[in-house]
């Protein structure tokens, strides 16, 4: 059976994990192709034109994967702890795509509620590998390789070996190095769908890097305290925390999709949080007609004002 | 034998040069129109700026800045590309040097920059909304028939200012009809105007931003007195508009290139590169379906630049 997965919203964390446990239990997982002009088109003929912009890569990557695969996995991500919940938007997934197409393969579409801890994950895995086997012990066998896979993904985003952007790749590039080095690291926050898909983000931690400066994500910045009502906001706010705590962090970029409710109203923690610190923050907000040219500008006029910053202050403290 | 530094702002909509000396001073200007052929009217700029230079005078540097800095950095051949915050920035400097807070607004785009002891802490850029640009008051202007020289003027004459709605074009737009027909005089509704814009701005770029004096406000609309004085009466302070406040951006450029260039021989082709022919032209790669439009210049049969593409394939300058 080949289990088909978007390469979109979700793919962005989960993915290994995922894909450890569809394997173990037999099936050949396909991904969709990385993000182009074309999925995006693809996408806006199923999508509101109020929708975001993830969203409308999330159909058009979907679109890609029909008449691909046997089975499409769309987990509908509820929440991972008491009181909070994720994004509407992603919690309908699995009904938006019913609603929209009707070309689709049969869904695997499990609802994911991890605020009961452990036990909701076994009741996942179960409820999802059923589609596969009736051998419970196959199931236990396939779902401890996955936390086994889950684990490993953690401790390589913490070296910066891989990024989410490396999921679907044999040979993992990591990263962005500074290329030539002008000793700034610069903070990029927001969610993985829009940080690692350089289609969305017009390629931006590679032109950071490229600019001079050492890049950090939240998924290299390491786990993030607090859940702060929305799910996923800590990719946000938790990790805007937690990179301005950490010394040598120059500056602060918070990415955002136009039109995003939840990054809206945590932007100001962001804001908050960088400015307790004294770290210069700048928000970019991606859309579907964001121009290149005003993302580069702002980039290098960015990098330009940490720089001025830096030499200030190695001036006043050599004075 | 006069040593100077050309700094080239191409914009949307104006494109600006300035020369200056070895000590920083401005020695020449020229302000003019992009009309939409942004090579072609780099090439005359130099034209015209070697007209008003003395005959012997020796280019030790150019930089470039402005949304064609690239191109206008193949044409003439620059030592420095940089973007237009820094080089606004840089400019203010000059001219107000403990300036906190920098405004331009130009054709297409406007920018707000909060400086703290000389250096950049904080910028804010608008590229996508041209409610709050110069573009926008010229419309309006055009359908009142009215010059934007004379806007300003008008605008100065108002005493009881209408209100328009300046979140976007065509919501002002249908205001100012409305005010028209129920017969409010236009100098007030010129003035409304002026404020929307100045609302508009504020509301965009000012966000969460103390703007402390000194304010310097540049670019091509400062010439309009009826948004300097809106400004002024919005921020509560007195704004400052420098005698050379359209061409900013490339004094800033001509400034930081002059900072760069130590004693090194320039890129700079010469006065001669307004006689080049550039040649472009552009076409779409179809390596992968994002269908990247590259475009390409060429001298005779060189390519001398070519970019546009998403990834590195093309790309060249």
């Amino acid at each position: 059976m080949r289990v088909g997965i978007p390469r979109a919203l979700s793919y962005y964390r989960y993915f290994l994990p995922w894909r450890t446990f569809f394997e173990a239990l037999g099936a050949e997982v396909v991904v969709s192709p990385p993000t182009t002009r074309a999925t995006l088109e693809a996408g806006l003929g199923y999508t509101v034109p109020e929708a975001c912009l993830p969203l409308k890569i999330f159909c058009g990557q979907v679109r890609a994967l029909v008449g691909q695969c046997d089975a499409l996995f769309v987990p509908s991500i509820q929440r991972f702890a008491p009181e909070s919940t994720n994004c509407a938007k992603l919690i309908g997934l699995p009904d938006m795509l019913q609603a929209t197409m009707d070309d689709l393969p049969p869904l695997i579409a499990p609802d994911v509620d991890l605020s009961e801890g452990t036990r909701a994950l076994w009741a996942l895995a179960v409820q999802v590998g059923a589609t596969f086997t009736f051998n419970p012990l196959l199931i236990r066998e396939a779902a401890l390789a996955a936390w086994d896979t889950y684990r490993q993904m953690r401790t390589d985003f913490r070296t910066g070996r891989i990024t989410p952007a490396d999921f679907a790749s044999s040979r993992p590039i990591g990263l962005p190095a500074a290329q030539p080095s002008n000793s700034l690291t610069v903070a990029v926050v927001g969610h993985p769908y829009n940080l690692y898909d350089p289609f969305v983000n017009h390629n931006l931690l590679t032109r950071l890097a490229r600019l001079g400066a050492e890049v950090l994500t939240p998924e290299r910045l390491g786990p993030r305290p607090g859940v702060d009502y929305w799910t996923f906001e800590y990719e946000l706010v938790g990790a805007a925390r937690l990179a301005v705590e950490q010394a040598g962090v120059n500056g602060l970029i918070a990415v955002v999709a136009f039109g995003c409710g939840p990054d809206g109203v945590m932007l100001e923690r962001v804001r908050e949080s960088a400015a307790g610190a004294q770290i210069p923050t700048m928000i970019l907000t991606l859309d579907e007609h964001s121009g290149e040219a005003g993302l580069v500008t702002r980039l290098e006029a960015f990098v330009d004002m940490l720089l001025w910053r830096k030499r200030r202050a190695g001036s006043v403290s050599g004075n | 034998m006069l040593e100077v530094f050309l700094g080239i702002d191409v914009g949307s909509v104006t494109t600006k040069i300035a020369a200056v000396d070895r000590e920083g001073q401005l020695t020449a200007s020229l302000y003019r129109r992009t009309e939409g052929r942004p090579i072609e009217v780099v090439q005359e700029s130099l034209r015209q700026i070697q007209a008003i230079l003395p005959t012997d005078v020796d280019v030790a540097g150019v930089g470039t800045t402005g949304s064609g800095r690239q191109l206008a950095a193949v044409v003439v051949g620059a030592d420095l590309v940089k973007n237009e915050i820094t080089a606004h920035a840089v400019a203010a400097l000059h001219f107000v040097p403990d300036v906190h807070t920098v405004m331009d607004i130009g054709g297409q785009d406007s920018k707000l920059i909060i400086l703290e002891d000389g250096i950049v802490v904080d910028f804010a850029m608008n590229s996508v909304c041209a409610a709050g640009t110069g573009s926008f008051l010229e419309q309006q202007a055009h359908r009142l028939n009215i010059s934007i020289e004379e806007l300003g003027r008008r605008a100065m004459r108002s005493r009881h200012p209408v209100r328009i709605a300046g979140r976007c074009t065509v919501f002002a737009e249908s205001d100012m009809i409305h005010k028209q027909q129920m017969g409010h005089p236009v100098d007030d509704i010129l003035y409304g105007l002026c404020q929307a814009l100045v609302r508009n701005y504020l509301n965009n770029l000012a966000l969460g931003k103390m703007l402390r004096p000194p304010v310097v406000f540049q670019g091509g609309v400062a010439a309009n007195a009826g948004v300097v004085r809106a400004f002024a009466e919005a921020l509560e302070t007195e704004v400052i508009v420098p005698p050379q406040h359209e061409v900013m951006g490339a004094l800033g450029a001509a400034l930081l290139v002059r900072e760069r260039m130590n004693g090194q021989p320039t890129r700079f082709r010469g006065f001669g590169a307004a006689e080049i022919e550039y040649r472009t032209s552009s076409f779409e790669c179809r390596a992968c379906p994002n269908r990247c439009e590259i475009a390409e210049i060429r001298v005779g049969r060189e390519v001398v630049a070519r970019w546009g593409g998403r990834c590195d394939r093309w790309e060249m300058a």
